[in-house]
């Protein structure tokens, strides 16, 4: 018992007399170890967002409503045999001057026979493509452009080839913007921020062949 | 004769502390230096050229004058009507190119808040959407519509012939003459149409 004291009474000495270093050190290693096991100290991931919540992206701010199958809704025009996957939302535009890139608003991901290259989208590795087409539900026009503080409710096309499969659920990006100076340019603009993409899951309806919207 | 010499610690302490002291110095005046040096958007900020309605206005490539200013609820074009949560701004403009042909690939109405709107891509507008090449000496007139809140006031026109960058570029300023409280034409309005003048 005494030489068991002893010992703990050595220990305990050993410990106290540890430097700073040494207890960074191995803070450093336990949590490196107990990250380990629960997969590194990589990001959490976000679950998706539901339709119907706001989703801030810096340059806007988008509701998403819902997503339909449809065959051709005009004012936007099928290849034949093709049909849509038409995604609603409500954009509101926050910077203080007119947005021009629309089909930079919302984007699809991981939807198999999506008509169209790839997008590109930095910071996320998904399988991701941008709106064929958009469409302001008010008077149904093609539009390229939405005007700060006036939020409209806006229609963004996909095109799916024959035979793919019908998805029960879209998985929709709302992109996000972060108003910083250009490291080429240097000029102070809205630069695209992969990062903080927000994911909604969509449920989908099949409303072909129809009108769709 | 020599001069005392201060012990060797100071020295080398007054070597060291001169040395850091030089380098505060170097960065205080490299941060005066960014700080009332323009940024980028600054130094190569548009030249804006301030005009009245009436008034001609040079933006050295092209000439443009601002003859006629409207409000409406709903605009009509191609035979579409096309509502609005906000108001409709119609300008009725002259343009002529000087020197050689140019588009107006351009044109925003800048309100008292700060906030910019570029004429509407709801409706055919060739002459500010820069699909219409102007030969230099031809006059061209045509209504640029736009649409705005309903809070939003003061305005000024810009036109700029190209569509993407408005940087060291002669710009008309022009002040829109609406008073306070727009009064809207409840019926549909159609915008004038492109037309060259005699």
């Amino acid at each position: 018992m005494a030489r068991i004291s002893g010992v703990g009474t050595r220990a305990v000495g050993h410990v106290a007399g540890l430097t700073v270093q040494r207890w960074g050190l191995i803070a450093g290693a336990v949590v490196l170890a107990v990250s380990g096991l629960f997969g590194g100290l990589k990001e959490a991931e976000v679950p998706p967002t539901q339709p119907g919540k706001e989703v801030d992206g810096g340059s806007w701010k988008v509701t998403v409503h819902e997503a339909v199958l449809a065959g051709e809704t005009k004012p936007a025009f099928l290849t034949k045999g093709n049909h849509f996957l038409i995604v609603t939302a409500t954009v509101e535009i926050t910077t203080e001057e007119t947005w021009t890139l629309m089909r930079n608003v919302l984007m699809l991901a991981n939807t198999p026979g999506v008509k169209g290259q790839t997008y590109n989208l930095l910071g996320y590795s998904d399988n991701v493509h941008q709106p064929d087409e958009v469409v302001l539900l008010r008077g149904r026009t093609k539009i390229g452009q939405l005007h700060p503080g006036m939020p409209e409710k806006v229609a963004f096309f996909w095109e799916l080839e024959p035979g793919s499969p019908t998805p029960a659920e879209a998985k929709v990006l709302v992109i996000a913007h972060e108003y910083r100076a250009d490291s080429l340019t240097a000029r102070v603009t809205w630069m695209q921020d992969g990062a903080k993409t927000t994911e909604v899951a969509v449920p989908v309806t099949d409303k072909r062949p129809g009108a769709g919207l | 004769m020599t001069q005392p010499q201060p012990p060797g610690f100071l020295r080398r302490f007054l070597k060291r502390a001169g040395s850091t002291l030089l380098v505060i110095a170097a960065l205080g005046l490299g941060n005066l230096l960014i700080t009332f040096t323009p940024d980028v958007d600054t130094s190569e900020r548009p030249f804006l050229r301030s005009g009245e309605q009436g008034e001609v206005v040079d933006a050295r490539t092209f000439k443009l004058t601002l003859l006629k200013t409207r409000t409406a609820a709903v605009v009509t074009s191609e035979g579409v009507q096309h509502e609005t949560q906000g108001y409709w701004v119609l300008l009725r403009i002259r343009v002529e190119t000087v020197g050689e042909p140019h588009t107006i690939g351009w044109a925003a109405l800048f309100d008292s808040k700060g906030r910019s709107f570029r004429a509407s891509d709801r409706v055919k507008q060739p002459l500010v959407d820069g699909s219409r090449m102007l030969q230099p000496g031809i006059a061209v007139e045509a209504e640029a519509v736009f649409e705005v809140p309903r809070d939003a006031d003061g305005f000024t026109a810009r036109f700029g012939a190209s569509r993407f960058d408005q940087t060291m570029q002669a710009i008309p300023d022009i002040t829109v003459p609406l008073g306070e409280g727009v009064w809207l034409d409840r019926d549909a309005v159609t915008p004038d149409a492109l037309v060259v003048m005699p």
